[in-house]
């Protein structure tokens, strides 16, 4: 009996402390309700819903909904619909939002008393409620338009969705000393600085963009000017020397346990190698920009709990050129390769790593190879 | 009484104070009736073990939203009936803020499915579509923020 009895006075607590919220706000709405408040200020809060088509008489249920509850509103619509004063299509638009989100104020009210933050009560409602309409107007307006607009809601819910389920999203950073390198533009040791997001890692699946940049720092507005296609000819003091070299793909693969502790891992990228370089004593910039599929294969050894020696391969066979100097070494096509050996120190949330790189852009008759050593490390959160 | 100027006034006077007033009690004892028999009945389904099943049953199910398997009842009880027998759970469990912010916005979107999809259809949309968007953001923001809370 007893037991029957704290619940009983839990629910009467419970009770009291909505009512004590509850009360004065009947009040008020009622007030506001006599008044006619809504209908006045309906002019100015109508505004943000012509984001998703709905003029001001379409908005004004919308408002009423959110403040007094679904039934109201849908009296409201009712009543418009009738009228002809809402469209079939407002109507959907209408009907979707106020689904979602209405009588923010009793429900907000009742969770609150129960300790939720206001915001995450608010927030997620008005939004979820504003982005589902617009992607009911896009469809609407312009099918095929709503149907990319669907696809891309649907990705970015699955993306979101395994991100929260997965905890993973990683940054990588490696600093890269070249040891050795032969170009046409006689680049003595170097260093390099390369890096990679990974935007979803589910661990046996990946997606991530990679991005390995060679040369001074001071030349990478260099690399900009090269992309956004703004490199003026021949103003280039010859006694400067310049190199710069990009490498970014964005890649999608995954891991494969082949055998006890030996994975295989592979990607498929797409992306471009640009450089821009300056032998000592020419006046003229030479630059290439190109761009294809790339193939990532991989082994990977595990040796003990969280140390692992690996080996990439990475090969570009056939890039198309999309801007380039008129350098004689230039060819519509180019192709890229590297190679990485190294271990691995995998701990929770970090990873330390090493080894050596090869890498090398081979243009018709011409070819930049760099070897060295680097070292890097990364966060997953 | 009348308060302001004009264009912009704003009448309040007794009878709409007592009209809110009332419709406040009557909300409160909306609310009383829900509630009071929900936190009876958790206690009594709390106490003949009954919970600790359903909380196993549905226990692999709520982990993808970062909740225990008991948080179960408190879903249902706010999809199918309202969100004062869902309040009336919440209070009758002891659930943390976190929990208890998960299971307020999950049902903020998808709540007393049983009444309200009704007027939804009313006001011109099909029960299937508003089912499926509102069950859909209700799991798809108990996923998001179970990850991220």
């Amino acid at each position: 009996m007893s037991i029957l009895w704290n619940g009983f006075l839990q629910g009467l607590s419970g009770v009291w402390t909505i009512a004590r919220v509850v009360i004065p706000l009947m009040i008020v709405l009622e007030i506001a309700q006599a008044n006619n408040i809504l209908q006045r200020i309906n002019h100015v809060i109508s505004k943000p819903f012509r984001w998703i088509g709905l003029g001001e008489e379409g908005a004004f249920p919308l408002v009423v909904a959110m403040v007094f509850g679904l039934t109201f509103g849908s009296g409201v619509i009712i009543a418009h619909m009738r009228e002809g004063k809402v469209s079939d299509q407002e109507g959907r638009i209408i009907g979707t939002f106020m689904a979602l989100c209405h009588a923010l104020i009793e429900d907000t009210i009742i969770f609150m008393t129960l300790g939720a933050p206001f915001l995450f009560l608010i927030i997620p409602r008005v939004a979820v409620a504003f982005i589902a309409c617009m992607v009911v107007y896009g469809v609407q307006r312009k099918k095929a338009v709503g149907r990319t607009v669907l696809l891309m809601a649907l990705i970015m819910v699955l993306g979101f969705g395994m991100w929260g389920q997965a905890h993973a999203m990683g940054v990588n950073g490696d600093v890269w000393y070249i040891m050795s390198s032969a170009d046409r533009f006689g680049t003595d040791a170097q260093v390099s600085y390369g890096g990679s997001v990974s935007i979803l890692d589910l661990g046996s699946l990946q997606a991530g963009l990679r991005c390995q940049l060679i040369g001074n720092p001071n030349d990478w507005g260099t690399l900009w000017k090269l992309y956004t296609n703004q490199l003026e000819k021949g103003n280039w003091d010859p006694a400067d020397r310049l190199f710069i070299q990009n490498r970014s793909t964005a890649f999608v693969g995954g891991e494969l346990s082949v055998w006890d502790n030996l994975k295989l891992l592979g990607n498929v990228g797409y992306g471009d190698t640009a450089y821009a370089g300056k032998e000592a004593g020419s006046a003229e910039l030479d630059y290439a920009l190109y761009r294809g599929m790339s193939v990532q294969l991989g082994l990977v050894r595990t040796i003990s709990l969280g140390f692992d020696l690996f080996g990439t391969v990475e090969y570009a066979p056939a890039m198309t050129s999309i801007r380039q100097s008129g350098s004689v070494n230039h060819a519509s096509h180019a192709s890229w390769s590297a190679l990485d050996m190294g271990a691995r120190f995998r701990l929770p949330f970090i990873t330390v790593r090493g080894g050596i790189r090869w890498q090398g852009l081979e243009e018709s008759g011409s070819i930049q190879e760099y070897v060295g050593f680097f070292l890097g490390g990364g966060i997953r959160f | 009484m009348e308060i302001g100027d004009g264009y912009c006034m704003i009448k309040i006077n007794r009878e709409i104070l007592y009209k809110g007033f009332r419709s406040g009690c009557e909300t409160t004892w909306e609310l009383a009736k829900v509630i009071i028999p929900t936190a009876v009945l958790v206690a009594l389904f709390k106490a003949s073990g009954l919970l600790n099943w359903l909380a196993h049953a549905f226990g692999p199910y709520m982990r993808f939203l970062g909740l225990p398997g008991d948080a179960a009842l408190v879903l249902f009880s706010g999809y199918f009936v309202n969100l004062y027998a869902a309040a009336g759970t919440i209070i009758a469990l002891d659930l943390s803020l976190r929990e208890i912010t998960i299971l307020s916005v999950m049902l903020g979107f998808c709540h007393s499915l049983l009444v309200e999809l009704p007027i939804s259809k009313k006001a011109g949309s099909s029960i299937t579509y508003i089912l499926l968007l509102r069950l859909g953001c209700s799991l798809l923001a108990g996923v998001i923020l179970g990850g991220i809370l």
